[in-house]
């Protein structure tokens, strides 16, 4: 009998959000006990994510209003979903191992992709969807203020923690909202003031312009790892719960297509974004603008409301992922100054002033870097959209439906693409700005240059990944034909 | 059945009063211990209220949630409250901006705990979006929670503010969507409880980081002042972008 039973549970779905909640138990206990237990608990993680996507993979697909009558199955943007952030939960934790630190960041990404994943098997029960994605942003909300032990970790986590739970809760509201729409038409509530509710809520939750003031905080001051959380997995599960919710409740999308609002949205999020990454700044932060710039493609994607809009703005936002993995990665690796018994400034005359000092890594340090510069010049080619690298192959689609209706959108987004991408390739700062001298594993930045190819590459598989991802988006009912 | 609906009115009536009462209290508290309590006793009054018209499984729900969110709370509270007391006088008036109110804080929020109430008045009569006294019940809690974490300049505050403000749209979600299932309610409940294990944390952090500053001189945690004034190299500032969280 419990034999059966635990058969009986054991299908796929169970495998995709169960495996990374046992993996996180598992590597918690393991990463106390020492560097070896945090291989095993790492290693542990990544079982678990494999899992989890397979279980996602194998999961059955139905259509996204149909979930309550199919237990278990899931929608094929739902197993996009899953599959995204399971592949970033992997990526970071493969970092972080890398990198040698200390920290729960392995164990926390894969409560994360737990939550993420749990919010995309909820289907049309979007208040559960919410709560996923909420749970998400408290975790990494805790990672952010314990990752790093100095203040700034705890005001990058105070500020995301206080914006992106109250979108959160703003959701809430309004999924509250449109039920009352729906049980009163013509009452005291339309769609539009719905409409106007999720997207407040999904503005603060994303870091869309003018709600996005936590990203900057995000993407600077906290640890490597929860800087990636937040921008590289939460934000995608988080635009895919925007996609369930426009799939839920088809009504609102007349209000968004007559408004405009994704659009408009999309747009100044773009060129915001390129504007921010232009002003001087750390480097991390302006990689925070960069990324809040690259979202704002897929909100104009998203505003199309066509498949290959949608498609193309699914593919932008897979690579966003991982553009953001590398860019924090590469930015930290670059901007991480010495232990303190090696530390010391770096002039022109840095060797002699070195040598001076008894310093002996200086002169490593002249040769160390370009790995991690190699791998953040080549993401922030990949994400600016210029052929043929990654970036185009996610970008076409989303230009080529945007062209489709209006050709300055196109023209813009083009621009703020390509100031985007120089403002980043100017800030990276030279050697001779370089603080001292890095003990870091060379490893980490041969990973990260491994992935900053994989992003160039990208755009070599443009119609395998084009297709699955436009059979994705021809279940979602509220898109137009094309 | 009349004398039934009267006596449910007067017991809505009476469980507003109270809610006013105590939801006013904690927007003005400095001590930890009437913070402590009035946010269980809010959550306690949320679940009577969800009891008398809603289901008792939201009720006990909500009283479990709203204890082991208290539970949790305690052990920060209690520690700012330690750290407030042990700091000498220079530390203080840095201090209590993260760690607690000060007594000119409280006439402000006080008058701005009367004006969330008679905005939420008006409101419930203007845009009564679910029945009855419910509508003034959700209004007067989510106007307060955002009056608490737009107006406060500390944390704690903040953290009291989003509490505030769940507990609101939870009552507004509850009041239009009386049967929800199993998962739902559980969904929610672990949202709650697992914000304020963040706020808990995140208080404790900020608690451990004012001790070690204080001792070291260096500048302090505030929201209104990410940014302390501190000489910088032409690219990252090496004490503050230091890896500290682990070993290389």
């Amino acid at each position: 009998m419990t034999l059966e039973a635990l058969r009986a549970i054991w299908t796929p779905s169970f495998l995709t959000f169960v495996s990374p909640i046992v993996a996180a138990a598992l590597g918690g206990l393991f990463g106390r006990l020492g560097r070896s237990g945090q291989r095993v608990a790492a290693l542990i993680v990544l079982c678990g994510f494999s899992a989890g996507a397979y279980g996602a993979w194998q999961a059955p697909v139905s259509a996204l209003t149909a979930i309550t009558a199919v237990p278990g199955s899931l929608p094929p943007i739902g197993r996009l979903q899953i599959l995204v952030v399971s592949m970033g939960g992997a990526l970071i934790s493969i970092y972080h191992v890398l990198t040698k630190r200390d920290g729960e960041v392995a164990v926390i990404a894969s409560l994360v992709v737990a939550a993420t994943s749990a919010s995309a098997f909820a289907g049309d029960s979007l208040r559960v969807a919410g709560a996923g994605i909420h749970l998400a942003v408290l975790l990494v909300a805790m990672l952010m203020a314990t990752e790093r032990g100095d203040w700034q970790g705890g005001v990058a986590g105070t500020a995301y923690l206080t914006m992106a739970s109250i979108g959160a809760i703003t959701l809430v509201a309004g999924f509250a909202l449109a039920d009352v729409q729906k049980v009163s038409p013509g009452g005291l509530v339309t769609d539009a003031f719905v409409v106007a509710v999720l997207s407040t809520g999904f503005a603060l939750s994303i870091g869309i312009v003018p709600l996005y003031f936590w990203v900057p905080s995000a993407s600077q001051r906290p640890g490597a790892g929860a800087s990636m959380l937040a921008l590289a997995v939460v934000v995608p599960a988080s635009l895919g719960l925007m996609l369930a919710t426009l799939t839920a409740l088809p009504q609102l999308s007349g209000p968004i297509a007559s408004s405009h609002l994704l659009t408009i949205g999309g747009l100044l999020t773009a060129i915001f974004g390129a504007v921010g990454t232009l002003a001087p700044g750390r480097l991390r932060r302006r990689i925070g603008y960069a990324l809040m710039g690259n979202l704002g493609a897929v909100l104009l994607g998203f505003g199309t409301l066509t498949r290959i809009g949608v498609a193309g703005a699914l593919v932008t936002l897979a690579h966003h992922c991982l553009v953001a993995i590398v860019l924090i990665g590469s930015a930290t690796e670059i901007e991480t100054p010495p232990s303190a018994p090696d530390q010391a400034l770096v002039d022109e005359d840095g060797i002699d002033s070195g040598l001076r000092l008894g310093v002996r890594p200086i002169l490593i340090a002249r040769e160390q870097g370009w790995v991690a510069r190699g791998a953040f010049v080549l993401a922030a080619i990949a994400m600016s959209g210029v052929p043929p690298f990654g970036g185009f192959a996610s970008r076409w689609a989303v230009m080529q439906a945007l062209a489709l209706s209006d050709w300055r959108l196109a023209f813009a987004l083009g621009i703020a693409s390509l100031a985007t991408t120089y403002a980043l390739l100017v800030s990276v700062p030279g050697r001779r700005n370089v603080v001292g001298s890095r003990q870091s594993s060379t490893r980490t930045e041969r990973f990260l240059l491994v992935l900053s190819v994989v992003a160039c590459l990208w755009g070599f598989l443009p119609g395998n990944i084009l297709d699955v991802a436009h059979s994705a988006t021809s279940q979602l009912t509220f898109l137009k034909p094309f | 059945m009349a004398d039934a609906e009267g006596n449910l009115g007067v017991n809505e009536l009476a469980l507003l009063v109270m809610l006013v009462v105590v939801a006013s209290l904690l927007s003005i508290s400095v001590e930890w211990h009437v913070a402590a309590a009035c946010l269980w006793l809010v959550h306690m009054l949320v679940s009577v209220w969800l009891a008398v018209v809603a289901t008792p499984e939201l009720a006990v729900s909500k009283a479990v949630t709203g204890t082991t969110v208290c539970l949790l709370l305690i052990p920060s509270l209690r520690a700012f409250s330690q750290a407030r007391a042990t700091v000498g006088t220079t530390g203080m008036r840095r201090l209590v901006v993260v760690a607690g109110t000060q007594a000119t804080d409280e006439p402000f929020m006080l008058v701005g705990a009367f004006l969330a109430a008679a905005a939420a008045i008006a409101l419930s009569f203007a845009f009564p979006l679910v029945e009855g006294a419910s509508n003034f019940a959700w209004y007067w809690l989510t106007l307060l929670g955002l009056l608490l974490i737009m107006l406060s300049r500390d944390i704690v505050r903040i953290g009291l503010g989003l509490l505030l403000l769940l507990n609101a749209v939870d009552l507004l979600d509850t009041m239009v969507t009386r049967n929800q299932g199993v998962t739902a309610i559980g969904a929610r409940s672990m949202v709650a409880i697992v914000l304020a294990l963040a706020l808990s944390v995140i208080w404790g952090r900020t608690t451990s980081v004012r001790s070690r500053s204080e001792k070291a001189d260096l500048p302090s945690l505030t929201v209104t002042d990410p940014m302390p004034p501190q000489r910088l190299p032409p690219f990252g500032n090496p004490g503050g972008d230091r890896y500290q969280g682990g070993s290389r």
